[in-house]
């Protein structure tokens, strides 16, 4: 299950969110080799981390599977500041109801193997996203990523609008969207994946006026 | 902006509205006036079990005579281009497809290419579904493409690749085709090709002639829309005409 951390609880949680930032050092840095975000202390924070963050975590028996990091866009982020040279199409869109996608990764030993399955972890993350946004009823989340994972989007259900060309970085290509929220995106994103239910943890439910979270406290 | 990017989400535009897929043809036709190619090819690639690669191309766009020859052959089994998509995610030239020089078939699918004033090209592969994935790939006699000129094909092909792929998705969602009435013979027929018989032996078997037998088969795939005994037998088994 997709565990949420917001500004509601993250002061209750903070074993949680130093499991994050080792997850997030050893996938990014250790794994990945963003360089650039490496720690003397092992745990990758930047300068986005900070209030009005929304951290999703999957954690499979206290231990950090899959992560993502939602950033509001009224504040910097990173392709206001790191990546601004992506969006050549305009302005991005940016606002009280747009977030930014970012440090989305499954742990190493779990991404998908050659046969082609999706780990269950990058599929609750991944739908995890959008019943988020559904939740909190946002536009839709700006993403910087590798081309495939914008055909993901697609068929995940996401209304995905370009903001550039694709670039290349470090020997692989990267290109900035924004993916709109549809009505079905949720649907079609636990369909997509085989999901049968929300993926989200309902143990403590933060405040924000979900419209069918009364529904699903249920189920 | 560069006019390359201009006119690439031009054309994205389009694509995500196109609600045919004679719509992504024409887009896609447009496109190679700008870009320079002659032709492209929208396609997922096989797999190992399937039995005839004819049902993988989405948009196929090659000249008449090389697509035929390109999917009854099953080329894409042997393509150096089809195998480069399987091994990258980064969009390539055809030129940058390695094969051995003692790879004889390789080399004959880049050579006949050619006979159909397909000399050089740039393919853009796409991973995103379970499975084997796919790509839209470029061909024309002479393909000069600058490297903003790839970026904007390597965008238009996403969209390409993911619209025509919904529309076909889609497709196959609405009521299936109405199985076509085949004789009893034919039925007959068939279930000793499936079998591996030739008509030879299954004359035999029937106690006819084999011209009788061809006839049969013949007529069975003419109803069942296919071009040859492998993809006649693979229809009937679809329709479950023959178990």
């Amino acid at each position: 299950m997709v565990f949420v951390v917001d500004d509601s609880n993250i002061a209750e949680h903070g074993a949680v969110m130093e499991k994050v930032y080792l997850f997030r050092h050893k996938l990014f840095v250790e794994r990945l080799k963003w360089e650039e975000c490496r720690k003397a202390d092992g745990r990758e924070i930047d300068q986005f981390d900070g209030a009005g963050c929304v951290h999703l975590v999957r954690m499979d028996g206290g231990e950090v599977t899959a992560y993502t990091r939602l950033l509001p866009t009224t504040k910097p982020h990173l392709l206001t500041d790191v990546y601004p040279h992506l969006a050549q199409n305009g302005p991005a869109p940016r606002g009280p109801r747009v977030y930014e996608w970012t440090r989305c990764g499954t742990l190493p030993s779990r991404r998908e193997g050659r046969a082609g399955i999706i780990d269950p972890a990058t599929a609750e993350i991944f739908t995890a996203a959008a019943e988020v946004a559904r939740e909190r009823g946002w536009d839709g989340l700006l993403a910087q990523t590798h081309p495939i994972l914008v055909n993901r989007l697609m068929s995940c259900g996401w209304d995905v609008e370009p903001l550039g060309l694709p670039t290349k970085y470090l020997g692989h290509s990267i290109v900035a969207v924004f993916a709109r929220l549809k009505p079905e995106t949720v649907e079609t994103s636990r369909r997509f994946f085989g999901l049968g239910r929300s993926p989200i943890e309902r143990v403590e439910v933060d405040a924000g006026p979900g419209l069918d979270i009364e529904i699903r406290l249920r189920a | 902006m560069s006019q390359d990017s201009v006119i690439a989400f031009e054309i994205v535009n389009n694509l995500r509205r196109a609600t045919r897929i004679s719509d992504i043809l024409q887009e896609m036709r447009a496109a190679g006036g700008v870009f320079g190619y002659d032709a492209f090819i929208i396609t997922n690639l096989p797999s190992e079990e399937e039995i005839s690669t004819q049902n993988c191309a989405m948009v196929p766009s090659w000249p008449e005579g090389w697509r035929k020859r390109y999917f009854e052959r099953d080329y894409l089994r042997i393509d150096p281009v089809a195998h480069q998509v399987k091994r990258t995610t980064e969009p390539f030239l055809w030129s940058e497809a390695p094969y051995s020089a003692d790879d004889t078939a390789s080399a004959r699918v880049m050579n006949e290419a050619t006979e159909f004033s397909l000399t050089q090209g740039f393919c853009v592969p796409i991973h995103h579904m379970n499975g084997l994935g796919g790509g839209v790939s470029f061909g024309a006699k002479h393909l000069d493409l600058s490297e903003a000129a790839k970026a904007a094909l390597h965008l238009v092909s996403m969209y390409a690749y993911q619209r025509a792929e919904t529309l076909i998705r889609e497709a196959g969602n609405a009521p299936a085709r109405k199985s076509p009435k085949l004789s009893a013979r034919e039925v007959e027929c068939l279930k000793w090709t499936a079998a591996g018989k030739t008509s030879w032996e299954a004359s035999e078997i029937l106690s006819t002639s084999q011209r009788t037998i061809e006839f049969h088969l013949k007529n069975a795939a003419r109803k069942l829309d296919a071009v040859n005994r492998v993809q006649c037998v693979a229809e009937a088994i679809r329709f479950g005409i023959i178990a």
